[in-house]
């Protein structure tokens, strides 16, 4: 049976990138990500002797950085941004337009990144679910709402991006 | 922002990460266990400092031989030796409640928690209510020299007059560190909360 060091090393190692997307996320400058990260990382450690594998682990570490996100955007409300990736593939599935340019698709990104900015703290964290391609079963044992409430929450959310966005350059699909 | 900008903020936090040795399993253990060694110690030197406490207070008030203590010496004593073992249990519940805060749970019962826990509700300082009524009495009795009903209801009042204020003025600063620290915390959450069930 392994220890709780290399367990530790195993978790961190398999969820580095999700840990580092969502302090992207969140955190305006790079040393409040950093704070974020350590922050994170601080409360896997103290945790991990609780885990007792009724949930994937993936989820349950996005669960801890969620908690630790959204108290940190509790704390700078004014100030949280939600910093979106444009390797992600459900970011370049996500907009209209057939352009293969990159400065036209960064600038798609942008109308998108700000029309993210405008939602509410709560379907930022919805979104940025989604964008990592989380499941609705997923996000609703992550967030603690029930599934079909994930649904209504993430159509109402497209909604919003659809209608703000239309007219525009580019539109939400 | 272009692209090339935001792939450097992604390598910003890389290399921030790598630069703080956060890529070193061994050195950022060693660093999470000091912080739970200090935590641990932290709150050994609160039980000491109660135990330490309340052991003085027994031997030099409560089981002293000295002929020259008298009763209302030792009663004081034994009441401050009570305030302080419910302080002692009183601390032990506050520091863990503060410190164990779970993230393994749901954000919903996450952010129920926190609005529980920034709450500023009478019935969580009742606890603190005997300890406070005990220190009153130990400082009464530690004044009293002589039994007369006179002599008694002056102290009485006398010792009042300066602890009432005291503790009004302790509770108000109680007050308005919660409004700034606090309150700030439960109304995020709260609000959060609103949001999810919206």
């Amino acid at each position: 049976m392994e220890n709780k060091e290399e367990q530790f090393r195993k978790i961190i190692s398999g969820n580095k990138e999700k840990i580092v997307h969502i302090c992207r996320y969140y955190a305006p400058t790079p040393d409040d990500q950093m704070d974020i990260y350590q922050e994170i990382l601080m409360n896997i450690w103290r945790s991990l002797d609780s885990f007792r594998g009724k949930s994937e682990i993936g989820t349950w570490v996005y669960r801890i950085a969620i908690n630790i996100a959204l108290r940190y955007a509790g704390k700078n409300y004014n100030q949280m941004k939600m910093n979106v990736d444009i390797d992600s593939p459900e970011i370049r599935n996500t907009l209209t337009g057939e352009e293969d340019d990159s400065f036209v698709r960064e600038e798609q990104l942008q109308d998108l990144q700000t029309q993210l900015n405008q939602l509410s703290i709560i379907d930022k964290a919805i979104m940025g679910l989604v964008l990592d391609e989380f499941s609705t079963r997923e996000i609703s044992d992550i967030i603690g709402i029930t599934e079909p409430n994930v649904r209504v929450k993430i159509h109402r959310i497209k909604e919003t991006l659809r209608e703000t966005m239309k007219g525009g350059r580019y539109e939400y699909r | 922002m272009n692209t090339d900008n935001k792939r450097e903020g992604k390598e910003t936090l890389k290399n921030r990460i790598a630069s703080n040795n956060f890529n070193d399993m061994n050195a950022l253990m060693t660093r999470f266990k000091e912080e739970d060694n200090r935590n641990s110690r932290e709150m050994k030197f609160f039980k000491w400092l109660f135990l330490v406490m309340i052991i003085i207070y027994t031997a030099l008030f409560v089981v002293n031989p000295d002929p020259s203590l008298g009763m209302p010496e030792r009663i004081s004593g034994l009441c401050f030796v009570g305030a302080f073992a419910l302080f002692a249990v009183f601390f032990r519940k506050y520091h863990s409640d503060f410190r164990k805060v779970d993230y393994t749970v749901s954000s919903f019962d996450m952010l129920n928690q926190a609005a529980k826990r920034y709450d500023l509700t009478f019935s969580r300082y009742l606890f603190m209510l005997p300890s406070i009524l005990l220190i009153d009495a130990a400082l009464v009795f530690s004044e009293i020299s002589e039994w007369t009903t006179i002599e008694l209801l002056n102290r009485i009042l006398y010792v009042q007059a300066f602890y009432i204020p005291i503790m009004l003025i302790s509770a108000f600063a109680g007050y308005l560190i919660w409004r700034k620290k606090q309150k700030p915390l439960r109304d995020a959450a709260l609000k959060l909360l609103e949001e999810l069930k919206g």
